[in-house]
């Protein structure tokens, strides 16, 4: 092995490397394409359009008079808010910075672990969610035209809301489940592929 | 982080600069992405810095952030072509004259543990510095280097 390592150190010249200096420090940026970076944007960008309709159903919640139309509406606001809530638990829980000077294998399984539980964590969100604010929004329209009263009359609205949960509940779950292995699941595959071949050299 | 702390930085990663260079040529065929790495492992350094506590050597630090960075990026489509490409056309390129060359030559087409593995133990580390490094135990790297030096021997041979 002393000639591979012979031959390693003629090839390491190093005096044609550039050095860094403190302008480097100064211009260095993170990048904007790291997977865990684009999955907590993707999170917060969720929370933005979940923060501007509570505030519009907020507004219209004050402005507009009906009993049954504010506790809907208060119903959607309080869901849209837990989202927001859940969406910031699922940043600082699953998405906290790992430190970078961990073994890689440690490193990688951290790495995986927390992007698949806020994966798991943005489907049960969807899970509930949706459902609740897809029953606000069915529910409101029928408070405002004083409605109400023919889901004590027709049990076809009832039967309706049900199917509407039956169909809208999974597949909200699974169009996130979806889009979430499209996004990043190509990235996860290759972090795994790279944590079974360390543990196939372990188990060699 | 103070200027001191980052003229420590400067000198210490200076010193060791060939350390991020040599990772992400070996694991970034695409010169763009090559270069936003370098930057993105001076960033990842630059941050963990003062965690570092002299604990290990610094180089031994610096490859653990230098291959955690490098693995936790997807590895851009343009790049994977052109690994794919180096992979498929082995048997078309001509291995380079250089001897030391030819080495990197072959190192290059291993797979990415095999190529951290090997890397590492041509850089010095011991099996338990490699293992504190990769996360692998001393007893297993000993094994696969093993192979890996067969392997780069045949090649080397048979190129000769």
């Amino acid at each position: 092995m002393k000639d591979l390592k012979e031959l390693w150190d003629k090839g390491s010249g190093d005096s044609m490397l550039p050095e860094f200096n403190q302008n480097d420090l100064l211009l260095l940026r993170e990048r904007t394409d790291s997977p865990i970076y684009k999955l907590k944007r993707n999170i917060q960008v969720n929370s933005v359009f979940a923060l501007v309709f509570t505030i519009f159903f907020s507004y219209l919640l004050i402005v507009i008079d009906g009993f049954w139309f504010r506790v809907f509406m208060g119903v959607l606001v309080l869901a849209y808010i837990a989202g927001i809530w859940f969406n910031n638990h699922i940043i600082k829980t699953y998405l906290k910075e790992i430190p970078m000077d961990e073994s890689l294998k440690s490193y990688l399984e951290h790495l995986t672990k927390g992007m698949r539980r806020a994966f798991r964590a943005v489907e049960k969100t969807a899970l509930f969610i949706y459902p609740i604010a897809m029953t606000a929004g069915f529910l409101i329209p029928m408070t405002r035209e004083n409605q109400l009263d023919r889901f004590s009359n027709e049990p076809f609205i009832w039967l309706l809301l049900i199917v509407l949960f039956i169909v809208f509940t999974p597949l909200c779950f699974w169009l996130t489940r979806f889009l979430n292995k499209l996004a990043f699941g190509k990235y996860i595959d290759q972090i795994q592929s790279v944590i079974d071949q360390i543990d196939e050299k372990q188990a060699s | 982080m103070d200027t001191s702390q980052q003229t420590e930085f400067l000198d210490l990663v200076n010193a060791h600069r060939t350390t991020i260079y040599k990772l992400v040529n070996l694991y970034i065929d695409d010169r763009e992405e090559r270069n936003d790495m370098v930057q993105e492992i001076l960033l990842q350094a630059l941050k963990g810095f003062p965690r570092f506590k002299g604990d290990s050597k610094f180089s031994t630090w610096l490859y653990r952030v230098g291959l955690n960075t490098i693995f936790s990026y997807s590895r851009k489509e343009k790049n994977r072509r052109l690994a794919e490409q180096a992979q498929g056309d082995e048997q078309l390129v001509l291995p380079p004259s250089d001897e030391a060359a030819e080495l990197y030559f072959h190192i290059k087409r291993l797979d990415d543990v095999s190529k951290m593995v090997i890397t590492l133990h041509l850089e010095g580390f011991s099996n338990i510095e490699i293992g504190d490094i990769t996360g692998m135990t001393a007893n297993n790297i000993g094994v696969r280097l093993h192979r890996i030096r067969e392997h780069l021997s045949s090649k080397m041979n048979k190129e000769s």
